[in-house]
């Protein structure tokens, strides 16, 4: 399957260039959002980092190259934050605790019962993948991006990319087997 | 190990689009031999089913609106929908890009004349209703852009340069926002519109990028046309 079609052009014209990068992320928000919940394994950490990563894009908007893609920018930018973050609290020795980022309570506040449900074991079983693999698995995956489209993201080459993802199926697989996720 | 992790990574291209035709097949036929294969491929599959799922709820279908303004990135409000519901573009767009009457369609994508594009021929969808002909553009839709600017989707379909774009509106004049060039598919007997897939899939992220609302009706778009728009 051909990963482009055609030859999709983004001339700009007009706007002062603060104003096109901020419609830009405007653009990207939603897609920024669901990178980051990914990534940071929940949705509260997940809205932090993109926060961060907005606040971030803005500050330093000079160094966007205009005709290059934002997403792929900003992509970078998030995972920069998520390794300082993972730096300061491996300095601090501030353990993640998979379970308190994600709100893994049901409606009832049952954990055992929500932690059952295939969408729960299917997060935690993401956010238990070391971060190159969720990563890979959040780009392609949930973001729908190529192996090639990735990769540039990344800054790493594609055979990485396919390595990396089939690794990350194969443990996912693994954790959602019938006993996979108990301790 | 080493056999193992060539089938995974074959499992992932194959899942992921990653194939060519011919390395699809053989792959395909390769399942129809292998039980064991195709049981991976099929929990994979459904793996990646839960994940988007269990992400899906992230706000995937448009920008929400108080987390914008949390980050400081609050715009003017797209024109509301009749149903108030958030812009839901991604629902709309190809039922609306389709759903017109089959004769129009074919009237427009059959024998239309070659020629060369008018240099300023985006000055057209100052005046052309959606699905209106005008020289070698045919405006599909309209809708408003995060920032406030009316935005339109057109077709191109002959001439030097065919392809399909969406221009913005600002100060006297309409801008290129996106463009993919390739030859619109010609419809067949038995379907419609959309003329590519792939055209649609590469001006996905201009829509995301612009963050447009829902289509203007007809009966919006001739109070803007007719209002200059403004």
């Amino acid at each position: 399957m051909s990963e482009s079609f055609g030859e999709l052009e983004m001339p700009r014209q007009g706007n002062p260039p603060d104003q096109d990068l901020r419609a830009d992320i405007v653009g990207l928000l939603p897609r920024l959002r669901r990178f980051c919940h990914a990534l940071a394994r929940g949705a509260d950490a997940g809205d932090d980092l993109c926060q961060a990563t907005v606040e971030r894009a803005l500050a330093r908007s000079g160094q966007f190259q205009p005709g290059t893609r934002m997403d792929s920018w900003m992509y970078r930018i998030a995972q920069n934050l998520m390794i300082d973050d993972h730096r300061r609290r491996r300095t601090r020795g501030v353990e993640i605790d998979v379970d308190e980022q994600f709100d893994l309570r049901g409606e009832d506040g049952v954990a055992v019962v929500e932690r059952r449900s295939d969408l729960a074991r299917a997060r935690a079983a993401l956010a238990a993948l070391p971060e190159d693999q969720r990563v890979v698995m959040a780009l392609v995956v949930i973001d729908g991006q190529s192996y090639r489209d990735a990769a540039a993201v990344l800054g790493v080459p594609i055979g990485t990319v396919m390595s990396r993802i089939a690794r990350a199926r194969a443990a996912i697989d693994k954790a959602m087997m019938p006993g996979g996720n108990d301790d | 190990m080493i056999d193992d992790d060539a089938r995974d990574q074959r499992i992932a291209a194959y899942l992921d689009g990653q194939m060519d035709p011919a390395q699809a097949a053989a792959f395909e036929a390769e399942l129809g031999r292998d039980a064991e294969l195709s049981d991976r491929l099929m929990r994979w599959g459904a793996n990646d089913d839960l994940l988007r799922a269990a992400f899906a709820g992230s706000d995937a279908s448009g920008a929400d609106a108080a987390f914008a303004a949390r980050v400081g990135l609050a715009e003017p409000a797209a024109i509301v929908a009749a149903n108030d519901n958030a812009s839901g573009w991604q629902r709309w767009r190809w039922p609306t890009a389709v759903g017109v009457a089959a004769a129009v369609m074919l009237a427009v994508l059959i024998g239309m004349p070659r020629g060369d594009r008018a240099p300023d021929d985006l000055a057209a969808l100052d005046r052309l209703a959606s699905l209106e002909r005008g020289g070698d553009l045919v405006p599909l839709l309209t809708a408003r852009a995060a920032d406030g600017r009316f935005c339109r989707e057109f077709i191109r379909p002959g001439g030097r340069d065919p392809g399909r774009g969406i221009a913005c509106r600002s100060g006297t004049g309409w801008t290129q926002e996106a463009f993919v060039r390739g030859g619109i598919a010609a419809p067949d007997e038995e379907r419609m519109m959309p003329a590519a897939g792939p055209q649609a899939a590469a001006l996905d992220r201009a829509y995301e990028r612009l963050g447009l609302g829902d289509p203007l009706t007809n009966a919006q778009e001739k109070v803007v046309i007719a209002g200059g728009w403004k």
